[in-house]
């Protein structure tokens, strides 16, 4: 038996072990430090650093200090910046492959800092180069007056000359057809006789009445050619009636429609007034209109961290056999059903207590978890004010539940109250800058999230607010007038709701500042509307007076046809008795 | 490389117990072949120094099996996909899957498991194909080299210096 054992051997083996579990203890924290760094970086997009990691063994623990996470859509900003932050691990799930933290304490968490170098890892699009658009000169298009931010309306002689006007496509085409008609009724009256060959006839069936009965082969030949003159008159008439009547319809409807179109400048104005001035526009919904980008930049600022917190905690792939990207050398977990299931990862109770702008706050997270369909726990999380230096009360309460297969069901209702405001920027458009010096607001936001739709209400009450004149253009009526308004209004409320899908969100803004605003700039609008209309009306005068009175030389051209047609008929009629 | 050859040769012309290098050699394999930081290379490697294997042996079976585990790969994820994805032995691994061990072992993975399922079924065939191997190498080429020139031709070769500067090297003991 001694043959076949080698004690020395059992001696190696445990030095061996001990040696790589000492290797291991050493560096354990340098170990997960750089696991910590690279697993986050790579969940997160964008760096995530931990300036030094502690390892307790008894209870096992591991503390982190400052811990930052990069923003990905802002590299030079952290996330979260934690001082410390520090957990519990239960050791035997650990063995089990189980990561359970029965409790995590995140110190003077704070959100916003600014970092040393930029966490950028890749070329992900900045906000920058993703909204740039292309612009084309060749494609100009006039835009219209909705914003009412902007008083100015588009130049007249740029809408008049680039627009198809109704009053010259009615010139041209009665132009052309009076160019056909003319040509036609020139070509009529060279087959028709005139007056002078129409008294012709008169001598002609003078002559042949003139009749020697005594010669009667004559006096029957000359018969003969009165009965084919007259016939042959007859019809000159029956020709040149035909001519007048057919004349005189189509001379008339040419002069219907001359009379129609000195309306037509009438009825160009009114669509162009319609379309780019929109004075009806101009005064509604005024708190969409300089509200709605800013909230639209935030909304979808929030839409970005619910999409990356809800790709965090997607369920994973559990089905067997799916193995289209398999790494050669890490194969497929192929999972079983657990005796007593918990998710591979779970973290109990966090505990955050945060500096930000308002004040601390202190903030619990519940039974975070990468599988609530096993856990059956929804993500809970409540944070209340602590120490508040703006607000006199702060309370945000949540949950994220996905505790059933492919149904989410989430939820966070943020209220704030007495919040102290200093420089609020309502709106950053150059032509309408709208920001509060001072005020106070009382903040309620309760949003929804069922199976992907969106059911938010913010709703915002001002108080004891002061506008700022910052940025006051005095050369802008509007913007001068809305200035005055707001400097009166102590108080006001804004409602925004938000609906639909997180890929198609539907903003709808409503603020009692809207009939204020309204009824002010009414007036100012208005005035500005018609001296515009003005304007407008006599670009338009002036572009189609020329077509207009070439239409009346035009017309006035036929006129003299008419004449001639006038005295045939005149020449034909007096030969009337002779047939 | 010519170290290596001068050490297996070493090992094989010793007088070191046949079942010792070919006990060696399989141990290598079953290490080799599987993810070295599987559980059961723990066990292997506690074999490997208490038991009185051949440590030349293992060392360098250990690599060449480790090498050719990495071509294998594939087919050691399809074999472990099929067994561990067989209906009537879902219970099985399902008891498995519910002990500490296993999770250990990861025996779950496709890779794990199919790796150690080749190895554990060549285990046996190997240490007796090369027990069996080494003996007639030792009772028949051995004393036939010995006898003939060639060996004569060897020992003015560089490699057979190498060799006799390793001596000591290895072995049973």
């Amino acid at each position: 038996m001694s043959k076949w054992i080698r004690w020395s051997g059992l001696i190696a083996f445990l030095l061996l072990t001990a040696l790589i579990a000492t290797f291991y203890i050493l560096f354990a924290d340098s170990l997960i430090k750089n696991a910590i760094e690279k697993k986050g970086t790579e969940i997160n997009g964008a760096s995530v650093d931990v300036a030094e990691v502690d390892i307790s063994l008894f209870p096992l623990g591991i503390s982190l200090s400052g811990l930052q996470i990069t923003d990905p859509d802002e590299p030079i900003t952290n996330i979260v910046d934690a001082a410390k932050v520090a957990m519990h691990l239960d050791f035997y799930q650990l063995l089990n492959r189980k990561l359970i933290i029965s409790d995590v304490i995140m110190e003077k968490v704070q959100t916003g800092t600014q970092r040393v170098i930029s966490g950028k890892i890749d070329k992900r699009p900045t906000k920058e180069s993703s909204d740039s658009s292309p612009s084309s000169e060749s494609q100009k298009t006039i835009e219209p007056a909705s914003n009412p931010t902007k008083m100015d309306l588009p130049d007249v002689n740029e809408i008049v000359s680039q627009e198809q006007l109704q009053t010259i496509e009615q010139i041209d085409a009665l132009s052309a057809d009076i160019q056909a008609a003319e040509i036609r009724w020139k070509s009529d009256l060279e087959n028709l006789p005139n007056s002078e060959e129409l008294k012709k006839y008169k001598d002609i069936i003078s002559d042949l009445k003139k009749v020697d009965y005594k010669d009667l082969k004559n006096a029957k030949k000359k018969l003969k050619e009165l009965a084919k003159t007259t016939n042959q008159l007859k019809n000159d008439f029956t020709e040149i009636r035909k001519m007048s009547d057919d004349f005189s319809e189509t001379y008339d409807s040419f002069k219907s429609r001359q009379e129609l179109l000195r309306r037509a400048p009438q009825e160009d104005l009114t669509r162009l007034k319609a379309k780019y001035g929109s004075p009806g526009l101009m005064t509604e919904e005024f708190s969409k209109q300089i509200l709605g980008p800013s909230l639209s930049a935030k909304i979808d600022k929030a839409i970005t961290g619910y999409r990356r917190i809800d790709k965090l905690l997607s369920s994973r792939n559990r089905t067997k056999g799916d193995d289209s990207k398999v790494d050669r050398s890490k194969g497929v977990d192929i999972r079983f059903e657990e005796v007593d299931p918990i998710p591979d990862l779970l973290i109990q109770l966090v505990s955050i207590s945060a500096f930000t702008s308002i004040g601390t706050l202190a903030g619990q997270i519940t039974d975070i978890s990468d599988d609530q369909v096993i856990y059956q726990h929804p993500i809970r999380f409540t944070f209340n004010g602590d120490e508040l230096n703006q607000a006199s009360e702060l309370n945000v309460v949540g949950k994220i539940d996905r505790t059933q297969p492919d149904i989410s069901s989430d939820s966070i209702h943020v209220k704030i109250e007495d919040y102290l405001i200093k420089g609020l920027t309502l709106s950053e458009s150059s032509d309408m800058p709208i920001s509060i010096e001072t005020g106070k607001a009382d903040i309620d936001i309760s949003c929804v999230l069922e199976d992907g739709r969106l059911q938010s209400e913010i709703r915002i009450d001002f108080g004891s607010v002061q506008f700022s004149d910052q940025g006051l253009d005095n050369s802008n009526e509007l913007n001068r007038t809305v200035h005055t308004v707001l400097r009166d209004i102590p108080s006001f409320q804004i409602r925004v709701t938000v609906t639909g899908t997180l890929d198609n969100p539907k903003t709808s803004v409503e603020s009692d500042l809207d009939e204020l605003l309204k009824a002010a700039t009414t007036k100012v609008l208005e005035d500005k509307s018609k001296s515009w209309e003005k304007d407008l009306e006599s670009a338009l005068a002036t572009q189609v007076s020329t077509p207009l009175s070439e239409i009346d030389d035009q017309i006035n051209g036929v006129d003299a046809i008419k004449k001639d047609l006038e005295d045939r008929l005149k020449s034909a009629e007096k030969l009337k008795s002779y047939f | 490389m010519l170290k290596m050859i001068a050490k297996l040769l070493k090992v094989l012309n010793s007088e070191t117990d046949p079942m010792q290098i070919s006990l060696a050699l399989g141990f290598a394999m079953v290490a080799g072949l599987t993810p070295v930081g599987s559980l059961h290379n723990l066990l292997i490697l506690f074999l490997v120094l208490f038991l009185r294997v051949n440590l030349v042996t293992f060392v360098l079976g250990f690599g060449f099996f480790s090498g050719i585990a990495f071509l294998l790969d594939p087919i050691f994820h399809l074999i472990g996909r099929e067994i561990l994805t067989w209906s009537s032995l879902n219970g099985f691994w399902t008891t498995l899957y519910n002990t500490t061990f296993w999770k250990l072992e990861k025996g779950y993975n496709t890779i794990v498991a199919g790796s150690l399922l080749i190895s554990l079924i060549f285990f046996f065939p190997v240490v007796i194909f090369s027990r069996i191997s080494i003996n007639k190498y030792r009772d028949h080429i051995l004393k036939w080299v010995q006898k003939t020139r060639l060996l004569k031709l060897l020992k003015a070769n560089k490699l057979y210096q190498v060799y006799q500067s390793l001596s000591g090297v290895g072995g049973g003991s």
